[in-house]
């Protein structure tokens, strides 16, 4: 048991167990996103860098999180 | 045309908390847990079905947690629950709602808009893995029971 991988565990699951477990990190990760993203303004961060740190463009960072 | 169900009356108004709800939470559409959650914040309808909003919404967290466990994730924070209060509000309308939802609400062509007492009847009605169903078990609301207070709500 110790060596389940997270496929396995997810497959010995019921469904939607899994799917709502998706959904919750889904959820943290746009916690865990938006914190960041404060928090690297705050230090001086450009939005050029926060987007190629995140793997997407500045202006999609931007119209996401400025305010 | 969902949007005319924010307009008016008390159905209005429990779409309105379940967008608030759904928000909160960080979900992106709008499901049948969050009506209910909606119903909610209703006192006459907290007090038909047995919990209060806060019961309902721990419950929420604690079922999320439990299948971030079968799963072998473990956070050791209050997640999920509470959004980042910095972070911009998500584009979120009764646009969003799930196919289940818009099933709960809205009666169909040409009928009036449900009323509340319409929404908690079908929420009730509501099977697993709906997660309206999954809410009301995790609560140990009794269906049959909450139909009786239902139709006497003053006893």
């Amino acid at each position: 048991m110790k060596d389940l991988t997270l496929t396995d565990r997810v497959g010995a699951a019921d469904p939607a167990t899994g799917l709502r477990a998706a959904q919750a990190l889904h959820r943290l990760a746009e916690q865990i996103e938006s914190a960041a993203v404060d928090h690297a303004r705050s230090q001086g961060w450009s939005w050029e860098q926060i987007g190629d740190a995140l793997g997407v463009s500045r202006q999609s960072v931007h119209s996401k999180y400025r305010r | 045309m969902f949007d005319r169900l924010l307009d008016r009356g008390p159905l209005g108004t429990v779409m309105k908390a379940a967008l608030d709800e759904a928000w909160r939470r960080g979900d992106r559409r709008l499901g049948t847990e969050h009506l209910l959650l909606g119903l909610l914040h209703d006192e006459t309808q907290a007090r038909i079905l047995g919990v209060t909003l806060e019961q309902a919404r721990a419950a929420l967290d604690a079922l999320d947690r439990a299948a971030l466990a079968a799963v072998g994730i473990r956070t050791d924070h209050a997640y999920p629950g509470a959004v980042n209060p910095t972070s911009s509000r998500p584009p979120l309308s009764v646009g969003s709602l799930t196919s289940n939802a818009r099933a709960v609400v809205s009666p169909g062509a040409g009928k009036r808009p449900r009323t509340t007492e319409a929404v908690l009847e079908s929420l009730l009605d509501c099977a697993l893995p709906d997660p309206a169903a999954e809410l009301l078990a995790a609560l140990g609301v009794d269906p049959v029971r909450v139909r009786r207070r239902s139709a006497h709500p003053e006893s």
